[in-house]
């Protein structure tokens, strides 16, 4: 089902993304550098639409994160985000050149809070907790027992 | 420029979903040891006369249409009730699941593995039923089918009752209430 569901909002990703970008006129007469920032936009759509899926789903099911696999994705949701807003600025806004180029450092800047994100769930250990398990509720013995009887009789 | 602002809000938004999820996967993993006290025990004997194909009939060849329609809509919602509960129990369960995974013994950890399965697959059914509930309420019809529900959620239960059983022998288990 998580596949499915996974390919399922992948292709309506690329389809809502593809029709963004045919709706935004391009920054540059040059139809490259216009075309590559659309396509920078499309893909990091699709990379947080994708990130929140994921976080959505893993939600709504209580699944619980490695402490890697979470930290990973929490710093790819970050950069997809704030890519998705600067690269879609770029390419529908036609900012100027001082705005471009303070759009590139923050970009950097960005990518470079994700490694640091990535460097401490990946090399910070956890705190290990003295783990109990958890108590599932208690009820009479009388029912406990009818309800076993009930399930042998199955 | 107005394409651009929306992508700009998209992405805000976006940010701070994640936050806000990243927060709160911390605040979990601090309360996991007070799960229990989530569960909500079932009447199952009242859920299934709910859901019962037969009472539903029944009452289609008692009532007058009009009547029909807003009976079988009370039960509807009180069913929607009933599979909230049960697909909130499951994911409480399953959170439960992961925790006792971590244990040494092979046959808790396989315990645990089926309740995490069999809460996955209640919570699945349990979010279609709903949406097969939402759509009954605006056309009442005789049969719905939500017994999947049902039965996993029984499925569920004992799954439930084996790991308690095997964590600690000395206390009973039960997420459901039958008279």
């Amino acid at each position: 089902m998580g596949k499915t569901l996974v390919s399922g909002i992948g292709a309506v990703l690329v389809l809502v993304s593809s029709a963004i970008a045919g709706f935004g006129h391009g920054d540059s007469s040059h139809f490259l550098i216009s075309g590559a920032h659309l396509l920078e936009q499309t893909v990091f759509i699709i990379e947080a639409g994708l990130i929140i899926f994921l976080f959505r789903f893993a939600g709504h099911f209580h699944l619980s994160w490695d402490r890697i696999s979470f930290g990973i994705l929490l710093g790819f949701g970050i950069s997809s985000c704030e890519h998705v807003a600067t690269w879609g600025f770029v390419a529908n806004a036609s900012p100027s050149g001082h705005v471009r180029t303070l759009f590139d450092f923050v970009n950097m800047a960005t990518f470079h809070v994700c490694i640091l994100i990535w460097f401490y769930y990946v090399l910070v250990p956890s705190r290990v907790k003295a783990k109990s398990a958890v108590p599932l509720p208690e009820n009479n013995l009388a029912i406990w027992n009818r309800e076993l009887e009930r399930l042998l009789q199955q | 420029m107005t394409l651009a602002f929306i992508l700009v809000l998209f992405a805000a938004i976006t940010l701070i979903l994640i936050l806000r999820i990243a927060v709160s996967r911390s605040l979990q993993l601090s309360k996991s040891n007070s799960l229990s006290p989530q569960i909500e025990p079932i009447d199952i004997d009242a859920f299934r006369n709910l859901i019962d194909a037969a009472e539903s009939k029944y009452l289609y060849r008692r009532l007058p249409p009009g009547e029909f329609r807003r009976v079988q809509r009370e039960r509807l919602r009180a069913a929607a009730a009933y599979i909230r509960v049960a697909g909130r129990n499951a994911a409480v369960l399953v959170t439960i699941g992961q925790t006792a995974l971590t244990t040494t013994d092979p046959q808790t950890a396989e315990a645990a593995h089926q309740l995490i399965d069999r809460g996955l697959l209640l919570r699945r059914n349990a979010t279609l039923a709903l949406l097969r509930i939402y759509l009954a309420m605006a056309w009442p019809q005789a049969t719905l089918a939500i017994s999947p529900v049902l039965n996993g959620y029984e499925r569920l239960s004992s799954s439930a009752m084996l790991l308690g059983r095997l964590q600690n022998p000395a206390v009973p288990v039960r997420i459901s209430v039958r008279p």
